[in-house]
């Protein structure tokens, strides 16, 4: 058979520069966060709950007086916190533009400094034996694994395997952010996803969107390819 | 790089479905973003409400001795309404603040609770109690569906036992989960992606994408990606004749002659596969892999190269193999029936003559049509085979299909032998060049491409020629012996043909008469004999029948020419190579259907 070679095989191949380079970026990053388990890359398994149950029933009858010494309050939250070397009965207090800890004893605000976190970010985590490398406060610059509404923020790098940080809310020293390498890998993955190199959130790019498109083609000079050998069989006689 | 090829080609057909699934629903994501997917068009968070200390003070607290362990103590309004949410040892629950009870959400209440989260034009037309949904995954419950009449059609789902919305759901939700589910692979609505089918289908899509990328780095490195502008000459020998072509310096030289109209024999379109674009070039050039894979030796010594290889720039010296082929029209003289389902069409060249040698074929270039399924001559003695074929037609495309010349060398008139391909094989239509051919009236045209091939004699005065054959494999084999028997002195002839029964003998007569005569020792053989056949000859496989008489014979002494079915050919070639016979005594024309 003398099949009209070539044009697809040209246009296949022209492409594959192209489109083909960003299909095997798909392949290997999609690859990565199919392989590994969400649950894992959200770092569920390094932390658990570090705060203690109630004693007693009283904290409820702190209530009215909390909410007399600070007003436009939506939501309390009664908690026993690790804090000032000991675990403490405070409300967390939620207003439209903050949440804060007052302590249910004298219904002072509570400050939380930097040995609190340390303290609380080992209660937190659930590795084993907690190795702290650095507490910090961050306030003006978010790293990219962060996003920057979370300022400010307490973060806490540990050393181990996974490099993890684990960042807690400012004012109430909740866990609110959990950081390791593999989180990291998947953050590099998505952004080679979704071709936003920049932030790594816009999956509305034209830049993508005219890729998909080529890759329309791309496939299908690729499947007429495919057929075409198949069919090759070399001749017939019959 | 075949390996590789192989690879990316068959992974390629495996995941080729869910690659075009990837695509679609990567572009609808990539052209909704995701706040058309979330089904939160008409979602607001529920205003703020400020606890008062009167509501705190009346708090119930009546139920703490019925948890253990309770960590966390939530107070808050739901739709003006203290609510207390505990967290303990075995979950959480919630509590009505006035009464110190387990909380409910009494229809009524369930709607407010929607509006609060509502900012659409539409009302909540209606409500509706649950306990499940496909629409909220993993969930379960006592619930209520508030439906609104907006455009959306949005739906509101309240979960019973908290007194929270559990999520928001409309039509571009439901549009926007099917293509999760296509991008997943999970039909289960759960958007697991890290679910077995998926990871299979990862593994796949890797090795097709990085063979296809090795495959793309080995292109390049050859040069063959290079694009050029710059016109060159291609200095052609073909056959006697010298041409200049000019073209594109990276062109190969296979798409170079083809644009002249040069005709190259090339079944795979220039992937370096089916080896059938055997060119000459200077010695020196490069040799590819693929040529390794598909050349011998002593060709690659002798300078063969494949012409999809190498690209006009690098090889401007080209001597294309004598293959003097050209378009010709040949007009129908005759078409007969030899036996109850082959033809014998006889045409004569319309233009000139067809110089070929016995062996080769030519192309038809079966044009499109409508064709019956089957010819209106069927003799009257051969019905009862056509019995089960009914009259109709059917369209079909234009192909091209080969047949083997029947004859040795009249220039002027061709001779083929057709068998018609009744339909079968996963086939709801016949063979369309068969069934084109078988019907076509004495005095139409066609155009036929050839001559090709090179199922030749072998040279040697002493040798002994063994032709085996079976079915319309007659053709090539019938125009060989005739070819040895006009030489002034033609060597000893067998001739093994096989059938299925008599009447499927074709050009019995004929050979018979040459039996006879001594010339040619024909030995027919029956697969499946019947009683009307009243046969006492050879019976069997014709390869079976061959094997017994090359057992008591000195195989060296023979030269063999096979062609015939496929399954007929493989089994020959097959019970040539258990006897020892060597290689290059063996010349034989695949049907390769």
């Amino acid at each position: 058979m003398q099949t009209q070679s070539s044009s697809y095989r040209t246009w296949h191949r022209w492409l594959s520069l192209i489109v083909g380079i960003q299909m095997v970026i798909w392949a290997i990053s999609g690859a990565y966060m199919v392989f590994f388990k969400l649950p894992f890359i959200h770092g569920v398994h390094l932390t658990q709950e570090a705060d203690q149950p109630l004693t007693n029933q009283t904290t409820m009858n702190r209530l009215p007086d909390v909410l007399k010494a600070y007003p436009d309050v939506h939501d309390v939250h009664v908690v026993r916190r690790f804090i000032g070397g000991e675990y403490q009965e405070v409300a967390q207090l939620h207003t439209p533009d903050r949440k804060f800890l007052v302590s249910l004893n004298n219904l002072a605000t509570i400050t939380l400094n930097d040995r609190d976190i340390e303290a609380l970010a080992a209660r937190y985590y659930k590795k084993g034996e907690a190795e702290i490398t650095r507490v910090e406060l961050l306030t003006d610059n978010a790293p990219t694994e962060l996003n920057p509404a979370h300022l400010p923020i307490w973060r806490v790098d540990f050393d181990d395997f996974g490099r993890t940080s684990l960042y807690l809310h400012r004012e109430t020293g909740e866990m609110t952010v959990r950081r390791h390498d593999f989180w990291r890998g998947f953050d590099i993955m998505w952004m080679l996803h979704i071709m936003d190199y920049k932030d790594r959130t816009d999956i509305t790019t034209w830049w993508l969107r005219g890729f998909i498109l080529a890759t329309f083609g791309f496939t299908f000079t690729g499947t007429i390819l495919v057929i075409q050998t198949l069919r090759s069989s070399r001749r017939k006689l019959v | 790089m075949k390996f590789m090829q192989w690879l990316h080609r068959w992974t390629g057909l495996i995941i080729l479905l869910q690659i075009i699934l990837w695509t679609i629903s990567g572009l609808y994501f990539a052209l909704v973003d995701h706040h058309g997917m979330k089904g939160h068009q008409y979602h607001q968070h529920p205003p703020t409400l400020s606890l008062n200390v009167e509501q705190v003070a009346a708090l119930d607290p009546s139920w703490w001795s019925d948890f253990s362990d309770i960590t966390k103590l939530r107070t808050r309004l739901i739709a003006n309404i203290p609510q207390v949410e505990i967290h303990h040892g075995e979950g959480i629950s919630f509590i009505d603040g006035r009464t110190g009870e387990p909380w409910r959400t009494h229809q009524n209440l369930a709607i407010q609770i929607a509006n609060t989260t509502y900012s659409g034009p539409g009302e909540a037309v209606r409500v509706a109690a649950i306990t499940r949904t496909r629409e909220l995954n993993g969930w379960q419950g006592q619930g209520y569906r508030i439906d609104y009449n907006d455009d959306l059609n949005t739906r509101v789902y309240v979960d019973s036992h908290s007194g929270q919305v559990l999520d928001h759901r409309n039509t571009p939700w439901v549009v926007a989960d099917w293509m999760f589910r296509l991008h997943f692979i999970d039909y289960t609505g759960g958007r697991n992606f890290n679910n077995l089918v998926i990871i299979t289908a990862g593994i796949v899509t890797l090795w097709f994408a990085l063979s296809g990328l090795i495959l793309l780095v080995k292109l390049i490195g050859s040069g063959e990606m290079r694009v050029s502008l710059r016109n060159t000459t291609l200095r052609a020998k073909v056959g006697n004749q010298d041409v200049n072509l000019q073209d594109k310096a990276h062109k190969t030289i296979l798409q170079t002659l083809q644009k002249h109209d040069i005709p190259v024999e090339s079944g795979c379109g220039g992937g370096g596969t089916c080896g059938l674009c055997t060119v000459k070039l200077a010695t020196t050039t490069k040799v590819t892999s693929a040529e390794r894979d598909l050349l011998s030796e002593e060709q690659l010594e002798q300078g063969f190269r494949l012409a999809c290889q190498h690209q006009i720039s690098d090889a401007p010296v080209v001597e294309v193999k004598e293959m003097d082929v050209h378009k010709y029209t040949l007009e129908l003289m005759s078409s007969e029936f030899l036996t109850p389902m082959l033809k014998e069409l006889r045409f004569r060249v319309h233009d000139g003559d067809i110089p070929f040698s016995a062996g080769q074929y030519m192309q038809f270039l079966i044009p499109s049509a409508q064709t019956p399924t089957r010819p209106s001559d069927v003799p009257e003695a051969f019905s009862p085979e056509w019995i089960n074929i009914k009259e109709a037609v059917f369209t079909h495309q234009e192909v091209r299909r080969s047949y083997s010349m029947a004859t040795s060398s009249d220039t002027q008139e061709l001779v083929f032998t057709v068998r018609y391909q009744p339909p079968g094989n996963g086939h709801d239509h016949p063979g369309v060049g068969s069934t084109y051919l078988c019907n076509m009236k004495v005095g139409q045209r066609i155009v036929a491409e050839g001559p090709y091939g090179e199922f030749q004699r072998l040279p040697g005065a002493d040798r002994q020629l063994f032709f085996i054959g079976g079915g319309a494999g007659m053709a090539p084999l019938r125009a060989l012996i005739q070819e040895e028997l006009s030489e002034p002195e033609p060597r000893s002839m067998v001739f093994y043909y096989g059938a299925r029964n008599r009447q499927e003998l074709v050009y019995a007569q004929e050979f018979n008469e040459l039996n006879q005569r001594g010339v040619v020792n024909y030995v027919p053989v029956l697969s499946e004999k019947q009683p009307s056949c009243e046969w006492t000859g050879e019976e069997g496989f014709v390869h079976e029948a061959v094997f017994a008489y090359l057992a008591q014979s000195d195989i060296q002494a023979f030269d063999f020419y096979v062609c015939g079915p496929p399954k007929m050919l493989t089994a020959t070639l097959k019970m040539l190579e258990q006897l020892g016979v060597d290689q290059s005594r063996i010349r034989f024309d695949d049907f390769g259907i």
